[in-house]
């Protein structure tokens, strides 16, 4: 436990407080597959290509590019946009391993 | 004045609570606010200390005809919206059936997108509310049909239920902080006062001072207040 936290709880006479420090978010990123889907959806995002400008990211920008590098949708079968064949495509694909 | 509709694509987030209190955010920074109850459930005026078998007045009655709590004017638009006539009047780009001195905010379920569709082109601000839990997420994808979520520009989207002790939380905020940038105007995080207020028909306010939800609900009102040019009429700590 940190000093100024026992201080605190000393000060304020409670014992009976948990404590826990939860640790910087951004150090502790994982990849949900879900935020990975969610930023190559159209509905979401747009165009997919534009949603995410290759830069170098930090910090929160790079959780975001992190998700647009974990999965490259294979170029050579880009689906058609809109048809109900390339909404099929999506279905079928895994959203983690989707762009 | 404007229209602001509450709507989000997903149930139980937290919609009619935040109606609510940007409506009582507002009026405590010196607006006219009138908040509507477009939902069957009736729910809105439990979030204003109302117990379940108060009246409240529908709309289309006398001006200053509704219950008055917290300088919020509360009125019911269920009924009225059941109304043809009222979807027809809706449908008529340029004529607003709300009085045109007084904010309104308006609370719909989520279920109800013909009234949510009728009223948005009337709107300036849809607040669109998210909770960190993947179905209101994966519901980004619904917010406004034809239109990508992050290209909506009269919507500003809400966190609400945020909890730092739960990783998948933390890493909605992030995650929604980084796709909508300044859109996502607030983050108000969970708080069990929040609901036994409403058990003890007490505002939050009276219930928990200590709230960690009320500088929040502070800062969603003046950030709406900006995002809409409205200016607050009384100065107010913070
Ligand atoms: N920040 C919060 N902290 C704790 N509880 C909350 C918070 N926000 C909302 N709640 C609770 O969550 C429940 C759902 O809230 P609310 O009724 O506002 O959601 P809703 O999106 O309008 O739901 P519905 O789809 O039924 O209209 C209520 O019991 C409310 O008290
Ligand atoms: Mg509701």
């Amino acid at each position: 436990m940190r000093r100024d936290v026992t201080a605190l709880l000393e000060k304020l006479g409670r014992g009976d407080f948990r404590y826990r420090q939860f640790a910087d978010p951004i150090a502790d990123l994982e990849p949900w597959p879900l935020f990975a889907a969610l930023l190559a959806d159209e509905r979401v995002v747009g165009r997919v290509e534009l949603a995410i400008e290759p830069s170098i990211p930090t910090g929160n920008a790079a959780f975001l590019a992190g998700y647009a590098e974990a999965d490259p949708r294979p170029a050579r079968d880009e689906p058609v946009r809109g048809s109900l064949h390339a909404f099929l495509t999506e279905l079928s694909g895994d959203p983690a391993g989707d762009r | 004045m404007p229209l602001l509709i509450c709507h989000a694509p997903t149930g139980g987030v937290g919609t009619t609570f935040l109606a609510a209190h940007l409506a009582l955010g507002l009026a405590a920074r010196g607006h006219d606010v009138t908040a509507i109850d477009f939902c069957h459930a009736d729910a809105l005026k439990l979030f204003f200390g109302l117990p379940p078998a108060q009246e409240v007045p529908a709309m289309g009655g006398a001006p200053g005809a509704g219950v008055i709590v917290d300088g919020v004017e509360l009125l019911s638009g269920w009924s009225v919206a059941q109304n043809p006539n009222f979807l027809r009047v809706l449908s008529r780009p340029g004529e607003s059936p709300f009085a045109d001195d007084r904010i309104v905010v308006a609370d719909i379920s989520s279920a109800d997108l013909l009234i949510k569709n009728s009223l948005l082109p009337h709107a300036a601000l849809h607040l669109c509310t998210l909770m960190p839990r993947p179905a209101s997420l994966a519901a980004l994808t619904k917010v406004q049909p034809g239109t990508p979520a992050i290209e909506l520009d009269r919507t500003a989207f809400v966190l609400n239920q945020a909890d730092d002790t739960l990783k998948l939380s933390r890493h909605s905020q992030i995650f929604l902080r980084e796709l909508f940038g300044d859109n996502l105007i607030a983050t108000i995080r969970r708080d069990e006062a929040v609901n036994e207020a409403l058990a003890s028909f007490k505002s939050i306010a009276k219930h928990a001072p200590q709230s960690v939800v009320l500088p929040e609900l502070t800062a969603l009102a003046i950030a709406v207040e900006a995002r809409c040019g409205l200016s607050a009429t009384v100065e107010l700590p913070q």
